[in-house]
């Protein structure tokens, strides 16, 4: 994929909006938990894996262009489901895919296996949404790219600095 | 009340294991995984149906994930195809209780992920599919080599199975663009004689009933659709129509079905982790036109993780029902999952 010519070089940046959670508050850990119960996972934690990864062509991160929002992720932890939307920064970015697929990859070696990861782009955003969705949620075309040695280079590069 | 009970869990993959394939005579079972290997499973010495060894592993051959592989109606070859872009046959030579398998081919061609492969009934034709939107047909030549004799276009996406129809000349593909084509034979000419539309979305997996006369389909739209061939064609020349929709029952993507070739059970295996039974109700048939089907099993959590294909036992066939019930006692199902599992399941009837 050439990066060279950048698709939007000049994205509105914006400021965090939610103050980052170093841990889990620990208040919330009641001394009578059972060793090994299941660790609920909720919509602030999944942002905290996916707000600092970084824009493929900008030395900027998803939350700081606001390509991810904490209000677009969905979680059950019940039904172990996980639902994130993602809002590239202009319509027709060629780069829609590759930041889907570099925030499928953080959650993919971050959450436990039992979470059903959806990833997807916020209705209306981009020209070619539905296209860009079959593909991100197809996971055999998701195996296949991620053995593709320059792609996941490239995604390696985009989550490298993403655990703050 | 019917139930699938779990008779085996084979570990030895070391990535999620995509797909199973029971040899024609039911006594071993091939997966595939990510982990670029085959592994050949069989049952142990006097163990029954719920001991079971790996007694052979093909780790050569495929640099990248193994998506699927077919044995050939003999028994003696193994087609197995990557997501490197290549299709192997081996053959299988015993080695006292253990087996190994030794490349007879390489059949190259695919710009890229090979998806599926199937064995015409005859063993006399090769078909594989692929991302590149192609399907390929081979014709096994006498010195054990394979000549590509077609290349089909048609699909518009990704290929994501094929399979045969099993008594006549008749291919069939599912796809990433939601239709199931159907190819034929004219002369020494294929061609598409139908395109079958339904599903909204990816066509995972299709299998084909005993006798040939209906297929399943199912999709990452959450459904199986049953579709039946009439002696009619429709105006816009189509003899295959749908007869059926199971809705409701999946909650994620099915990417398995699996028709068993005596009885009238279908399996599916769903990104929900569940396998599913359907019974073909009492009074619907093959004649019918608006066959029903019920839901007589559902084991949730059959794998922790999506279940990636479910494949009935084969079992040598018999003259007679009869005869084969007293063949084969139990129905076997086997099943791979994202968690890296093969697992064997016995089903009883109610």
């Amino acid at each position: 994929m050439d990066l060279g010519e950048k698709q939007n070089p000049n994205p509105t940046v914006f400021a965090p909006r939610v103050a980052s959670r170093k841990e889990k508050d620990l208040s919330l850990l009641d001394e009578d938990d059972e060793i090994g119960a299941r660790d609920e996972i909720d919509a602030a934690e999944i942002f905290e894996l996916i707000r600092h990864v970084n824009d493929p062509e900008h030395p900027l991160t998803l939350e700081q262009l606001q390509v991810a929002t904490l209000d677009q992720i969905e979680v059950d932890d019940g039904s172990s489901a996980v639902d994130v939307r993602f809002t590239p920064t202009i319509p027709h970015c060629s780069m829609a895919t590759l930041i889907g697929l570099c925030i499928r990859v953080k959650l993919l070696r971050s959450l436990p296996p039992r979470f059903k990861v959806r990833v997807s782009i916020s209705p209306g955003t981009h020209a070619s949404e539905h296209a860009v969705n079959k593909q991100l949620n197809d996971k055999e075309r998701v195996a296949a790219a991620l053995e593709n040695a320059h792609l996941i280079g490239v995604v390696n590069k985009c989550i490298a600095q993403s655990d703050r | 009340m019917a139930k699938l009970s779990l008779l085996a869990t084979l570990e030895g993959h070391e990535e999620r294991a995509w797909f199973v394939a029971w040899s024609p005579d039911g006594k071993l079972l091939a997966s595939c995984s990510s982990d670029k290997t085959v592994r050949i499973w069989g049952r142990k010495a006097g163990g029954g149906d719920s001991q079971w060894l790996c007694v052979a592993v093909i780790e050569e051959g495929a640099s990248r994930t193994v998506r699927s592989c077919a044995w050939s109606p003999c028994g003696k070859f193994l087609a197995v195809v990557s997501f490197d872009g290549t299709t192997s046959i081996w053959e299988k030579v015993a080695k006292g209780v253990m087996l190994s398998f030794e490349l007879l081919a390489s059949l190259e061609g695919h710009e890229n992920e090979v998806k599926s492969v199937a064995w015409s009934t005859d063993g006399a034709h090769v078909a594989t599919c692929g991302r590149d939107k192609s399907v390929w047909i081979w014709e096994a030549m006498d010195d054990g080599d394979y000549e590509c004799v077609t290349v089909l276009h048609g699909h518009t996406q990704d290929v994501k199975m094929v399979a045969w129809h099993p008594s006549e000349p008749m291919l069939f593909s599912a796809s990433y663009d939601n239709t199931i084509k159907i190819w034929a034979e004219d002369g020494d000419d294929w061609y598409c004689a139908e395109t079958l539309e339904g599903h909204t979305s990816s066509v995972w997996s299709i299998a084909l009933e005993g006798g040939g006369e209906r297929l399943a389909s199912a999709s990452d739209d959450c459904t199986v659709l049953i579709w039946k061939r009439f002696e009619d064609a429709q105006p816009s020349g189509g003899r295959w129509r749908r007869v059926c929709k199971l809705a409701g029952y999946h909650a994620r993507t099915v990417y398995s079905v699996a028709w068993h070739a005596r009885q009238p059970l279908l399996a599916t295996g769903a990104g929900d982790d569940a396998i599913r039974i359907f019974r073909e109700s009492e009074g619907s048939s093959a004649r019918s036109d608006a066959p029903s089907f019920d839901l007589e099993v559902t084991v949730a959590s059959a794998h922790a993780g999506d279940v990636n294909c479910v494949a009935w036992a084969v079992t040598a066939a018999a003259a007679t029902a009869a005869a084969a019930a007293a063949a084969a006692p139990h129905v076997l199902l086997a099943s791979a999952g994202d968690d890296c599992l093969v697992k064997v399941w016995q089903y009883d009837a109610s």
